[in-house]
């Protein structure tokens, strides 16, 4: 079992040789799609995190201007406690926010000049309802104390357009590159199939099993598609690790998170998703174009 | 081994055997001949189930091979050696790589693939040639080689298409000593071919072909058939055909 297996995986490597700029457009192929499939799935992950980060939908962000005495915004929040329609009210002090934002900033040489805080006092308010959300927004931006306001709503609306989009987008894609992929394994099998015929005929005569005569085949395609595979999460990481690094922290919100890849979980899911793909285009066309008997 | 009422049409071609009966004994050594385009290659082809006749029953080891379900075909062809009319070597394998493919398939692997390859390439004379590719060696050889290959996973019934076409007289009588010995071990042997003289100096069953028909089924034949030997041989007592001539008897 296992020196057939062995002598099946000899025959696999010679078809992968003899095809071997087919077998390069097959890895190259996958690992276009994969990277692209992971580049919008990541994406879209990471457009969800900053969403779980911005208010909620029944959350107001009310912004008080910096002038306003810590007084004040306590009366402020005894108001908005009594109003109808509000669950909670919550206080973000400026100085908690501003140590915050320091430990998050990469570089400290930037804000170095700045010894004052020019972050405002921040009120986090829970509505009942996504209605009183909006209305309660509306009031809170008449006030001459609120500098601004985030009501989770229209904030995730657009934001949740946003990522939809992505999502979509990105999925339509990835589909397409997928099966293109796939398709490109399949072929490149053809091929082989096609530039075997002899060998297999004779495997035939001689009584090999469709099994022992599909097998090389289909290795190869699942090898072509891992290879591509891995190549889509080395990149992807590559590429995530350096965008980390240089472009993200220069994003607003964005920069306030931690871009949350694990290479190798990138990496094996990918390659995984290369041998789906791999195994079934070949299985596929190994099926179609393999004449029995 | 036993054929009935075969008959055959090719798919845009004339009928290529037409209600063939006859049956072999296991062990037995059969001569298949007729002109070329008589029907005798696609008759080896039916009993290894490359073609499948249009009518008719065929058995091959109690199995019928006409209907056999498409998973029993390896191991229909396991109890075959088939030596093709063309030899059938892949080019880019040695000639012990083809000879070993046949065990591989069914397999074979490790110690015993290595003994039984060399075993069967020395049978025929051509380990010294074993890491040769087919291009490399004569025809002869290559013939050979697709003996080798037939032998080497010890079947019960051999089939040759012209094991010996294209082969010089000496070189052809080597093979066909081989084939009688392979015989000799109880292997059963139909041996479509040409080859007169051959027929006539082994002096065994014969079955003729005529457009796709078996017209001649004798027990130990010559390649003509009994009477115009014995016409011959009033012509030129000197030349007639070799071995005892008996009269036709059914299979
Ligand atoms: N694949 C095919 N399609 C159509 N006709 C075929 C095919 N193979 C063989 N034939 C026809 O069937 C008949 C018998 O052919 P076959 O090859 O069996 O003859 P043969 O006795 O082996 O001849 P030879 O001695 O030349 O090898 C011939 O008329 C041939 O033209
Ligand atoms: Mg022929």
């Amino acid at each position: 079992m296992i020196f057939t297996f062995m002598f099946l995986l000899r025959e696999a490597w010679l078809n992968g040789f003899r095809q071997r700029l087919m077998i390069l457009a097959c890895v190259t192929t996958t690992a276009v799609a994969l990277t692209t499939l992971g580049g919008f799935a990541l994406l879209a992950w990471h457009v969800h995190l900053i969403a779980d980060a911005l208010p909620r939908r029944i959350e107001v962000h009310i912004f008080v201007r910096p002038t306003v005495p810590r007084t004040r915004v306590n009366e402020l929040m005894a108001a908005l406690q009594r109003s109808q329609g509000v669950s909670r009210v919550r206080l973000v002090p400026r100085e908690i926010a501003w140590q915050e934002f320091k430990k998050s900033w990469p570089g400290p040489d930037v804000l170095d000049g700045l010894n004052d805080n020019p972050l405002p006092d921040k009120i986090e308010v829970v509505t009942t309802s996504p209605d009183r959300t909006l209305t309660l927004a509306r009031e809170v931006r008449a006030w001459p104390e609120s500098e601004s306001v985030r009501d989770g709503a229209q904030v995730l609306q657009r934001l949740l357009a946003v990522a939809g989009f992505i999502r979509a987008g990105g999925l339509i894609a990835a589909v397409l590159l997928a099966l293109g992929a796939a398709w490109m394994v399949g072929n490149a099998i053809r091929l082989t199939l096609h530039a075997r015929r002899r060998d297999i005929r004779v495997m035939q005569l001689v009584g090999a099993t469709n099994a022992f005569i599909r097998l090389p085949f289909i290795i190869e395609g699942t090898t072509a598609g891992t290879i591509g595979g891995v190549l889509a999460g080395a990149l992807l990481a590559a590429g995530l690790t350096h965008l980390s690094n240089t472009l993200l922290p220069e994003i607003p919100l964005v920069s306030e998170l931690q871009l949350a890849i694990d290479p190798t979980l990138v990496g094996g899911s990918l390659a995984i998703a290369g041998a789906v793909l791999g195994l079934t285009g070949s299985i596929v066309s190994v099926r179609r174009y393999l004449t029995l008997d | 081994m036993k054929l009935a009422h075969v008959s055959l049409q090719h798919a845009r071609g004339a009928l290529a055997l037409e209600d063939v009966s006859f049956k072999v004994e296991p062990g037995e050594f059969v001569f298949l001949i007729g002109q070329t385009g008589s029907g005798k290659s696609s008759l080896l082809k039916i009993l290894n189930r490359e073609l499948k006749p249009t009518g008719g029953e065929v058995w091959v080891d109690g199995t019928e091979v006409t209907s056999l379900h498409r998973r029993g075909v390896p191991s229909l062809r396991r109890k075959l050696g088939v030596v093709f009319q063309d030899f059938r070597l892949l080019p880019d394998r040695t000639l012990f790589e083809n000879v070993s493919f046949a065990l591989r398939v069914i397999g074979v692997h490790g110690k015993p693939l290595n003994q039984r390859t060399i075993e069967a390439l020395d049978r025929v004379g051509i380990l010294p040639r074993a890491r040769m590719f087919p291009h490399q060696v004569s025809g002869g050889e290559q013939q050979r080689a697709a003996l080798a290959r037939a032998i080497v996973n010890r079947p019960q019934l051999l089939l040759a298409d012209e094991p010996t076409g294209n082969l010089d007289p000496e070189t052809s009588r080597g093979i066909m000593d081989l084939l009688l010995e392979i015989n000799c071990s109880g292997t059963t042997m139909l041996i479509a071919t040409h080859d007169q003289p051959l027929v006539d100096a082994v002096g065994r069953r014969v079955l003729e072909l005529q457009g796709g028909r078996l017209v001649r089924d004798e027990a130990q034949g010559g390649y003509d058939s009994a009477e115009i030997q014995q016409d011959l041989e009033e012509l030129h007592p000197a030349t007639g055909g070799s071995g005892a001539v008996k009269g036709s008897e059914p299979g």
